[in-house]
């Protein structure tokens, strides 16, 4: 098991834009989490709240129940569901990171591209086209199933099954949402099997 | 964002703002993901999308407009949906990027 | 006991959740962030008739609440939700609320006050309420909201008095976590029927006129108060009776108070709603390094619990008081006064200190908790002097 995930509580920071799902999939996270019977939460971080903002979110899972109600300033994992920001927060995205950090990104890049942006040779860095995979299971960029996906293959701090049950079931709870649940469910499959760890 | 954040004695007195034109520090260029990409060829410089663009990210001198403010156009699109020349494009923004650096 | 099933919930889902469950009878609100989505969840129980509950939608907060008072003179069990200026904006008829002595339960999802605007968390909008005879409530997260307000509708109704549920804007209304919650049939049974019977003078029993909102002339309003005073201090057992009864089907036990690793504190921190936490975090990361720190928190804010406070401070030697909400005054924050007033009776005088924090959703880590406990520590041993009373933890100078 990588050093990062070698703990009771497991600390994640989301970078997304606003309109691609990043809350609602950190929140998706957490849940996924609580259904095993772990801790989750899920703490989005409210600015702008527009389309196309840069939006952060923490996500603590924990064997133990979670006190602190501070944002997650040193990840265990970083989560990035929108590429561009590697161009325009580079700097906020690798704050307070070290190492043993895990990075995982959705992007057409190649992963040198990847480290090279981030400044990260040697971390442990996993890739996932999740926003090719929404373009082509429901034709929206919308990566958030997709990116969840690849969480949990690339950490396996939920299991598919978990998200698999957690999507069905906000999907479902939705008039507006549910006619797009199968679509979401393949996305989330793809994003598992196509995510890949970088050299 | 990218502007400095003022120690509390620096701060006007009531929170107020006292210089106009302070939107300038936000550059909401950032959030694009769309860029509008300008065909110079099919542009007449009617000027209709200077009216209709809502950042003000589009500059005009000697009654022809110039390229796209990319540090305040936020690729909303509707340049391009209201250009009666279809002169602009919207691609997105990764393409370009990606390109750059290559 | 009762079934019940861990989900993960915001803290507005987790109170839409509790007020489904309660299935009350009259609901006046107007919207406003972080409130709004919130009456949103609720709004759509309504919508497919999942509640019996009549959501009447006003032109404003002081509407909203001139609307809970008819409604409750009436009988009807009646909860409304706002937060920052709609509770500013309601201030005139809470003192109505408490005067005619009606039972309705409040959300207060926790905003700071303009200018500057703000929409984010603090505690500013509740300190108006605090001298409004109205009870009050601090829930630290999304499960102690949903507990707090099944809580809150009996008693208000016991104690005839209304009631506030406060929680932290955004750091609790949403945000996912673990909330534990209990069968529709467990909570029907807990709050038990609604209906005009619960009423002393119910309003529309025509049988048997009433006044509401009277005059009263010089003759006559001292007394008024004084009734309200005396059966102001009768809450503390009503809130009492009502946890005990609370933790016959929840489990969960909740006092005026929460203690963490006070039994030997030497210095002791005090905090409401989220910060609460991250306070028993900080608590923790020093007595790693050897510190002989605690932390209390505020649950049962109005009444104030003041024996409590007094019994937990016994044998500190300083106290770090966090307020989440300024009073301009020249002394400290609202809690750092009722701290202080709590100890006139106590043979031992600890050193306390106020520190404002969190003011306007500005972020609170476990370090700048630590931070003033080692500025109280440093006080009481006469290493640093002051010159105020109260101080901000985060400022940037």
């Amino acid at each position: 098991m990588a050093v990062a995930l070698n703990k009771p509580t497991i600390e994640v920071r989301w970078h997304g834009r606003g309109g691609q799902g990043t809350v609602t999939a950190a929140k998706m996270l957490s849940s996924a989490a609580i259904i095993r019977g772990k801790y989750g939460q899920a703490m989005p971080e409210f600015g702008l709240e527009r389309s196309g903002t840069p939006v952060k979110v923490s996500t603590r899972i924990s064997e133990n129940p979670i006190n602190t109600r501070a944002p997650v300033e040193e990840p265990d994992i970083v989560i990035i569901t929108d590429p561009s920001l590697l161009f325009t927060i580079k700097d906020v995205i690798v704050k307070g990171t070290d190492e043993n950090t895990i990075f995982i990104v959705n992007t057409n890049f190649p992963p040198e591209k990847v480290r090279q942006i981030l400044g990260i040779p040697n971390n442990e860095l996993w890739i996932v086209n999740a926003s090719q995979i929404a373009l082509d299971e429901f034709g929206r960029n919308i990566p958030n199933t997709a990116v969840l996906g690849a969480v949990a293959k690339a950490t396996g701090i939920v299991d598919l099954d978990s998200l698999k049950q957690e999507i069905t079931e906000s999907f479902e709870a939705s008039s507006k949402l549910r006619a797009l649940l199968p679509q979401n469910l393949k996305a989330l499959e793809r994003g598992y099997n196509e995510v890949y760890k970088a050299d | 964002m990218s502007y400095e954040l003022k120690p509390w004695h620096e701060i006007p007195i009531g929170s107020i703002v006292p210089e106009p034109g302070s939107s300038r520090i936000n550059h909401t260029g950032s959030w694009r993901m769309l860029r509008p990409v300008l065909n110079y060829d099919k542009c007449t410089h009617c000027l209709i999308c200077w009216i209709f663009c809502p950042d003000d990210s589009i500059p005009v001198s000697s009654k022809e407009r110039y390229e796209t403010d990319f540090e305040y156009c936020k690729g909303c699109g509707i340049c391009a949906v209201e250009c009666p020349y279809d002169a602009l494009e919207m691609v997105p923004e990764m393409e370009i990027k990606l390109q750059e650096l290559e | 006991m009762a079934t019940k099933k861990v989900v993960a919930l915001t803290g507005n889902q987790a109170a839409a959740e509790a007020m489904r469950q309660i299935n009350f009878d009259v609901a006046a609100v107007y919207p406003i962030s972080p409130q709004t989505e919130l009456m949103g969840f609720f709004a759509e129980y309504v919508a497919n008739g999942e509640v019996d509950t009549d959501m009447v939608a006003v032109e404003g907060e002081h509407s909203a609440m001139a609307a809970c008072i008819g409604a409750a003179a009436a009988g009807a069990r009646t909860i409304t939700a706002s937060a920052g200026p709609g509770i500013a904006y309601m201030v005139e008829n809470l003192y109505i609320a408490s005067g005619m002595r009606l039972p309705i339960v409040l959300l207060d999802v926790n905003r700071a006050l303009s200018a500057p605007l703000s929409i984010h968390c603090d505690h500013a909008d509740s300190m108006l309420t605090r001298d409004t005879s109205w009870i009050s409530l601090f829930a630290e997260n999304a499960q102690e909201a949903y507990h707090h307000i099944l809580m809150a509708v009996k008693i208000s109704e016991k104690a005839m008095f209304p009631i506030i549920v406060n929680y932290d804007g955004y750091i609790v209304s949403h945000s996912i976590e673990n909330v534990e919650l209990l069968d529709d049939e467990t909570v029907q049974n807990f709050v038990g029927p609604s209906g005009i019977h619960r009423i002393p003078y119910p309003l529309l029993d025509i049988d048997h006129p009433v006044t509401y909102g009277a005059t009263a002339q010089p003759d006559y309003y001292t007394e008024c108060k004084y009734q309200q005073h005396v059966d102001f201090l009768k809450v503390y057992d009503i809130v009492r009776e009502v946890f005990d009864e609370f933790a016959e089907i929840s489990g969960k036990k909740y006092d005026f108070i929460e203690e963490y690793q006070t039994e030997d504190a030497e210095y002791i921190g005090i905090s409401m709603g989220s910060s609460f936490g991250t306070l028993k975090d900080a608590v923790d990361k020093l007595r790693a390094q050897g510190k002989k720190v605690g932390a209390v928190k505020i649950t049962l804010f109005r009444p104030f619990p003041r024996k409590e406070i007094a019994k937990a401070l016994s044998k500190a030697k300083g106290v770090v008081v966090l307020d989440r909400a300024d009073s301009f005054d020249g002394i400290g924050g609202p809690l750092f006064k009722d701290v202080a007033a709590s100890l006139s009776d106590s043979e031992n005088k600890p050193l306390l200190h106020n520190f404002i924090y969190g003011l306007g959703g500005r972020e609170v880590h476990e370090e700048e908790f630590m931070k003033a406990f080692e500025r109280v520590e440093r006080l009481e041993k006469g290493i640093d002097t002051r010159e105020n009373l109260v101080e901000y933890l985060q400022v940037r100078e």
